[in-house]
């Protein structure tokens, strides 16, 4: 859906003329926390949501105008594939878990070596589960537990909005069973 | 209407009720078929809650600011005229700090919200859903308050769904942001000026764990000692949904509505204008007319039952026995929710709004009265600096 999307609108040039670049950076500032939002639901981590969130904005800006009337919604399911491509990338997964078991992802606040072990069991586990899930039902549990109303995950993921309830219902019913399996 | 609507809109109707047509809200209603199956989808629903709360942002905000910059520093083809520019991030550092604020006022009123259905045993077995059907106030000596502890004297609180509030400037702005159906008053008061402006608070989601240690620890402090707990209260769940919220504020918007109002701190300062209405001149102006539109809040349990959790809840220390009493006699636990009202500062009343019972608080003085009611699993409150007659025919307007 996402190449559609790219496919079907046309491609601005790199250097801006400035009213576009305030127009890019409304919408960077408008929708930033939004797509940081989507990404965490996904990663389970603060940084690696905003890395996500800056790779989005800068295909964004390379390829549409930011007055394109489905930029919010582009933003949106951009945040969430890229998020799951990172889950789902093998050699990123292998060298993260090494960064975390040598405790190399330190922090202020997780200094503690059992607090990082909670931490990173808590992350893996939602990591985990969005791995396992088809891409469909991760993008609706990312899209909707990250805020946003019924219209914007239907417009995000590309379907209807009565579609939307169907989707999250099974998506929550499939995580049930990952969990409890 | 005899078919059962489709799961997809049984989905939706826990999430965005108002979204939902009446004929389908009322079928659900009087339908136990599809109460089961909306308690199934509510059990995965809170199942996958708990396992993607890890991917909840922390409390501090997003800030867009230092992001855009390193975005300039990769892409040379983001750069703003300066003036502009510094206009624009002087904007966004006031915007983004009202949000912040908005954010932990409304996770306030949801602590609170919750810490009212604790206390009032408004829970029921595992998954059962609750929603207000009723209000009821209850009378409270405000000297009381001060010894009155928080929810986090009886266990610890969390939140799973951090709700996100946004503006608009319109009502279908809001309707869209919300996903409710909005409803609109008709004729309003000649003193009711001004063009209406309107807050969206997204879903949020919140639960408390009850702890024997925490509640042994309030009543250490409170000089006396825990009841006995029936078995499984302690380490046992609730879990409160609420929201999306729309707030409509037509007139002095001094008040923010997701905001909490400072406390003064000094009784010094300039001498009150003439013409001032005492309090109202003193907050700063209350708003003309605020009306609340919300999904109903609901709560869910893992633990006890009803009974025993407003047993035990109601025993604990730092509940003052008056309050206890007046909520034990309340009707039905599972549809009925206590409005406290502080007995020196509001007085209330029952009044009918279009079939529903809604409940009538008015100031002491006359200055400010609200009502509030639900309907079709939606909570609505009228309140301003109106008189109660006023607030009612407000309520009873609304289409």
């Amino acid at each position: 859906m996402e190449a559609q999307i790219a496919m079907s609108v046309p491609v601005s040039d790199v250097s801006m003329p400035p009213s576009m670049v305030q127009v890019f950076e409304s919408l960077f500032v408008a929708e930033y926390a939004r797509v940081v939002g989507i990404a965490n639901r996904v990663l389970a981590d603060r940084a690696e949501a905003e890395d996500v969130a800056q790779e989005v904005f800068l295909d964004f800006h390379r390829h549409h105008s930011p007055a394109a009337p489905y930029a919010p919604a582009w933003l949106r399911r951009a945040a969430w594939h890229r998020a799951l491509n990172r889950v789902r990338g093998r050699r990123r997964r292998e060298r993260r878990e090494q960064l975390d078991a040598a405790g190399a992802r330190d922090d202020a606040w997780s200094s503690d070596p059992q607090r990082i072990a909670e931490r990173n069991y808590d992350r893996e586990r939602v990591r985990s589960a969005m791995r396992k899930l088809p891409p469909r039902a991760a993008g609706v549990l990312a899209l909707r537990y990250s805020g946003l109303s019924y219209a914007e995950v239907a417009e995000a993921m590309g379907i209807g909005v009565g579609q939307v309830g169907t989707v999250l219902r099974r998506a929550e019913a499939r995580l049930k069973r990952e969990v409890e399996s | 209407m005899k078919r059962h609507p489709s799961r997809s809109v049984l989905r939706q109707m826990q999430d965005e009720p108002g979204a939902v047509a009446e004929q389908e809200r009322d079928h659900v209603a009087a339908c136990a078929t599809c109460q089961r199956r909306s308690e199934v989808m509510a059990t995965a629903a809170s199942a996958a809650a708990s396992v993607l709360d890890e991917g909840t942002l922390d409390g501090s905000a997003v800030d867009p600011l230092p992001a855009l910059r390193r975005l300039r520093s990769t892409e040379p083809g983001v750069v703003a005229p300066k003036p502009t520019l510094v206009d624009r991030l002087r904007r966004r550092i006031e915007f983004a700090h009202r949000r912040a604020l908005r954010a932990g006022a409304v996770l306030a009123v949801i602590a609170a919200t919750m810490g009212t259905l604790v206390a009032t045993g408004v829970a029921s077995d595992i998954i059962k859903i609750f929603q207000p059907e009723t209000f009821v106030a209850v009378t409270i000596d405000i000297t009381s308050l001060g010894t009155f502890p928080d929810l986090t004297g009886y266990g610890s609180v969390k939140v799973l769904q951090t709700p996100h509030v946004t503006t608009a400037t319109s009502l279908a702005g809001a309707a869209s942001a919300s996903g409710l159906h909005l409803l609109v008053p008709g004729k309003l008061p000649s003193e009711v000026k001004g063009q209406p402006e309107f807050d969206v608070m997204s879903a949020g989601s919140a639960s408390f764990t009850f702890s024997r240690t925490a509640a042994s620890g309030t009543a250490d402090k409170l000089g006396t000692t825990l009841p006995a707990l029936p078995g499984g209260l302690d380490g046992s769940s609730l879990t409160l949904n609420a929201g999306p919220v729309v707030v409509e504020t037509v007139g002095s918007r001094s008040l923010d509505p997701f905001s909490l109002p400072s406390t003064p701190t000094s009784t010094s300062g300039p001498a009150e204008p003439k013409g001032s209405h005492g309090l109202l001149g003193g907050l700063g102006g209350i708003p003309q007319l605020v009306i609340v539109q919300m999904k109903a809040p609901v709560l869910y349990s893992d633990g006890p039952s009803v009974v025993q959790y407003e047993d035990a809840l109601l025993s604990m220390p730092g509940i003052p026995p008056s309050l206890a009493s007046q909520l034990k006699a309340l009707g039905d636990p599972s549809s009925t929710l206590p409005i406290p009202i502080p007995t020196s500062l509001a007085s209330a009343h029952s009044a009918d709004i279009n079939g529903a019972p809604g409940l009538v608080i008015g100031d002491t003085t006359g200055i400010a009265s609200g009502v509030i009611w639900q309907s079709h699993g939606l909570v609505f409150a009228v309140a301003g600096s109106l008189t109660d007659r006023q607030v009612v025919a407000i309520a009873r307007s609304m289409r």
